[in-house]
């Protein structure tokens, strides 16, 4: 195993090696640690029990276990297979076709946002497509790292495991911020208050949109009240990031309440500048096809004719550009209606079966001794069950119910024949 | 200090020059204007070229869909080891001396490759001029040192290998030379066989470390395997190195972003622990930028290395556009010769790829920019397949008539 203070280099690329000869460099490099995710995959697959449970999967599976093609997907593709003549490069930011549907989409609504309205109209906003959510935290990070004043971002506790790897590799430092009280399994907003009260003014400040990951619990709009006035008195600089649009309500419309705030305090003067990382990883399916956007809302057009610039400048020494499959199938999308009124209904399915199911779990579980009330709180693609590591290896080792040490469980992988197994096998473990 | 004032300050970003040159080319509004600036290949009526092959991988592909689920960390399994072939052979790339990374095309495997070694403490680079204008900001933007030599010698119209092998032997050990494997861009100016031997001999001796670049693999000599010659001498040769790959050109999947970083451990057989870290901090170091590579293009690009029938294909459309690149070629020189246009103008078919680097200085290639609507690079590199029948009659008689204005 790995040394901590050799895996902390691991990540600071900076501090490397320099005297490492050549012959032996590459003997020299310390051995990564393993994904975690991708370690409950390896062990799940070599598990004989028949009726084994994968809950460590990030992605959706129908009530067969499958993952699924969105079928609006599907007909986008079969329209792009006869409307695609030629694969040139896009541009580095993409084109501006998948530019303008971000902001119409997210910032303006698709018409119900007035203050997102004129910040576009305004030239106040710069999106640009990029390497899924990932790639756009990345580039995000970089690009503050150069351009912003502070370095360091505050990260709510717990967050998605990549979120501190991907801004340190940027050269931003995360700090937490109280979250989520695993004692009472719910949101610790007091704290999560007075922590950012504490924090150093002029901070970056990460928000997820909506379905926290990995609690699946969100702020209430009261709730983004009073924390967007932290914001303010603090100067906190917000990045958004928005990887499950339309898990929370089953709608993307509704699941965007945090942009439109926000939107109104940059147009009424009180908030000069934020930025949304955003993917179509999981609304649309499209996990593996990389398709995601990175938008900085402005101080003035002048501003986003700089930034514009700048982040161009960044990207093409990274990749050149993004990749166009997924682009273009979000494009066909937006461009017919009925394409897109069935993409919002293939998306509310989704969380439909996610949301029944988790109903489903929640009613099987034996409530005499243990508190499941979190449970129907929590929205998105996961239940944080707030089990201890113990239990969670206690589940995996006589059970074969696969899922991380944090407890959060991927509701992907409950289906009507597996609930009523998982629900006694975890009633078992609590009832120790 | 608020964002406010910051990004007040934040200066605006200067363009790429060929994007300028685009857009002049785009506002001229003479009906003759010829474009040879851009690096993407084009069919003969000068229409975007979609390679056949690449047309029925995508009808495959649709019908037996995979959908679109999350892929590998390092990749799609069969397009980071079909790629491996395409580079070192079949034989070499299951000898269990390579790690292999999906990455975001080319430009995507160089930065990682950039980032890898400076995690291994090589951060002193050399790179011929000139050379490929991403090349100084990517090495930059990992924070290496980068020096210059001249790859190039203008007067001979062909590498400058004197200054080339000067530099391997004055770099102190360590440093990384960044070479392309065939189809230089911009001079289409390569390597000879033997120089590239003598290359690997100073290399091995001196203990430096060869990265490659290899963006255009096919378009020399209309053979894949041929044009990897260089890289897969040192690899026998028994040198530790990396070969960042792109399927842009030589499958036309440019704007599908596959591409493949490859490091050869040479010691990976005795001790396949080095291996298995080198592998995985490639895969640790993605994680933090993209996570994942695309799907779709891999796919496409698997398909076309690892189904037979595709694959004779692919190889027919490559050397097909090889041919044809050469062909033109030679087309230029037989009129320029009919024009007894003054000066040498052999270069034209001793180089290769999909440029020519015509060796214009800059106020010829002003003058036929303005006088005659011909665009190129300033440093005038002509994309050559943009010429085709229509307009190279054209292109020749301005060359010929701005040669003979300033001579
Ligand atoms: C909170 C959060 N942000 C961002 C991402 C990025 O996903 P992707 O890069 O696939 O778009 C994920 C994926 O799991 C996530 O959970
Ligand atoms: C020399 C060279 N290397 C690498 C690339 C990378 O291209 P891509 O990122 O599209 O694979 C190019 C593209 O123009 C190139 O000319």
């Amino acid at each position: 195993m790995l040394s901590r203070t050799v895996q902390k280099n691991l990540f600071k690329r900076s501090n490397a090696v320099s005297s490492v000869r050549f012959i032996s460099a590459f003997s020299e490099i310390p051995l990564a640690p393993p994904d975690k995710i991708l370690g409950i995959a390896e062990a799940y697959n070599k598990d004989s029990n028949p009726q084994k449970i994968n809950l460590g999967v990030g992605a959706y599976r129908d009530d067969t276990g499958r993952p699924i093609i969105f079928p609006s997907v599907k007909k986008a593709e079969e329209k792009l297979l006869t409307a695609e003549t030629e694969k040139e490069y896009t541009g580095i930011i993409g084109n501006k076709n998948f530019q303008n549907i971000i902001k119409n989409f997210i910032f303006n609504n698709s018409g119900k946002d007035v203050n997102g309205e004129k910040l576009i109209k305004d030239g106040r906003i710069v999106s640009s497509q990029t390497i899924s959510g990932t790639g756009s935290l990345r580039v995000i990070a970089d690009f503050l790292n150069r351009f912003y004043n502070t370095k360091h971002i505050l990260v709510p506790k717990p967050t998605w495991a990549n979120h501190i790897a991907v801004f340190n590799d940027a050269g931003i430092t995360s700090e937490f911020y109280s979250y989520y009280d695993t004692s009472v399994n719910g949101l610790d907003f007091e704290n999560l208050k007075s922590s950012l009260q504490n924090a150093q003014e002029g901070s970056i400040v990460l928000l997820h949109a909506c379905c926290h990951n990995p609690t699946g619990m969100d702020l209430t709009a009261e709730q983004w009240d009073e924390v967007l006035a932290i914001v303010q008195e603090k100067s906190f600089y917000p990045l958004v990031d928005m990887a499950y649009q339309g898990f929370a309500s089953g709608d993307p419309y509704k699941d965007i309440s945090l942009i439109r705030r926000l939107n109104e305090l940059v147009v009424a003067g009180n908030i000069p500048s934020y930025a949304l990382c955003q993917s179509f990883a999981k609304n649309m399916g499209l996990y593996g096809e990389r398709t995601g956007s990175i938008s900085i809302v402005t101080e003035s057009q002048e501003a986003s004719t700089r930034i514009e610039s700048q982040l161009k400048k960044l990207i093409r020494p990274m990749y050149s550009s993004p990749p166009i499959h997924g682009s273009k199938i979000v494009e066909q999308i937006f461009a017919d209606e009925s394409l897109f009124q069935s993409w919002l209904s293939d998306l509310n399915s989704v969380v439909g079966r996610l949301n029944s199911i988790r109903t489903k779990f929640y009613e099987k579980l034996d409530k005499t001794n243990y508190n499941w009330e979190h449970l129907n709180k929590q929205r998105g693609m996961f239940v944080y069950t707030g089990l201890t590591k113990e239990q969670v290896i206690e589940l995996r080792e006589k059970y074969s119910v696969y899922a991380t040490e944090d407890g959060r469980f991927s509701i992907s992988g409950i289906n009507e024949s597996n609930v009523d197994y998982l629900a006694d096998a975890v009633n078992k473990v609590i009832a120790k | 200090m608020t964002v406010t004032s910051y990004y007040s300050n934040l200066p605006e970003a200067e363009y790429d020059p060929i994007v300028k040159i685009m857009s002049q080319y785009a506002s001229d509004p003479s009906p003759s204007k010829i474009d040879l600036t851009i690096g993407v290949y084009k069919a003969e009526n000068g229409d975007s070229y979609l390679f056949p092959s690449v047309a029925k991988a995508k009808k495959w592909l649709h019908a037996n869909d995979p959908g679109h689920n999350y892929t590998n960390m390092a990749g799609i399994p069969e397009f980071t080891a079909g790629a491996r072939e395409v580079i070192f052979g079949k034989k070499s790339a299951i000898q269990g001396k390579i790690a292999s990374l999906q990455t975001i095309s080319g430009t995507g495997a160089c930065h990682m490759a950039s980032l890898f070694l400076g995690e291994c403490g090589l951060n002193n680079y050399y790179i011929g001029t000139p050379f490929w204008s991403n090349y100084q900001p990517m090495l930059e933007h990992a924070g290496a040192k980068v020096n210059h030599f001249r790859h190039y010698n203008p007067e001979t119209r062909e590498v400058d290998f004197e200054s080339t092998v000067r530099a391997l032997n004055e770099a102190p050990k360590d440093s990384v030379f960044l070479f392309q494997a065939c189809c230089h861009n911009p001079t289409g100016a390569d390597y000879s066989k033997k120089q590239w031997t003598q290359i690997a001999d100073i290399m091995k001796e001196r203990e430096l470390f060869p990265f490659f670049d290899i963006a255009y693999q096919g378009f020399s000599s209309g053979d894949k395997d041929e044009d990897a010659w260089a890289i897969r001498h040192f690899y026998e040769k028994g040198l530790n190195l990396l070969a960042c790959q792109s399927f842009s050109k030589n499958m036309g999947l440019y704007s599908e972003r596959a591409g493949c970083l490859h490091v050869v451990v040479q010691e990976g057989v005795e001790n396949p622990d080095t291996l298995d870290r080198v592998q995985g901090m490639l895969v640790t170091f993605f994680r933090m930028e993209c996570s994942f590579g695309p799907a779709f293009g891999a796919r496409i690009a698997a398909a076309l290395m690892n189904k037979p029938e595709l694959k004779e294909e692919w190889d027919q459309d490559v050397a097909q556009i090889t041919e044809r690149l050469q062909n033109l070629r030679k087309s230029v020189l037989q009129k320029l010769t009919a024009m007894d246009t003054p000066g040498n103008w052999d270069h034209v078919i001793k180089q290769n790829g999909l440029f020519w680097y015509t060796g214009l200085n800059e106020e010829q290639v002003s003058r036929i920019t303005k006088q005659e609507h011909v665009y190129m690079t300033f440093a005038g590199r002509v994309n050559i397949a943009s010429l085709n029948e229509s307009n190279i009659d054209q292109f020749c008689r301005s060359l010929d008539k701005i040669v003979r204005e300033t001579k």
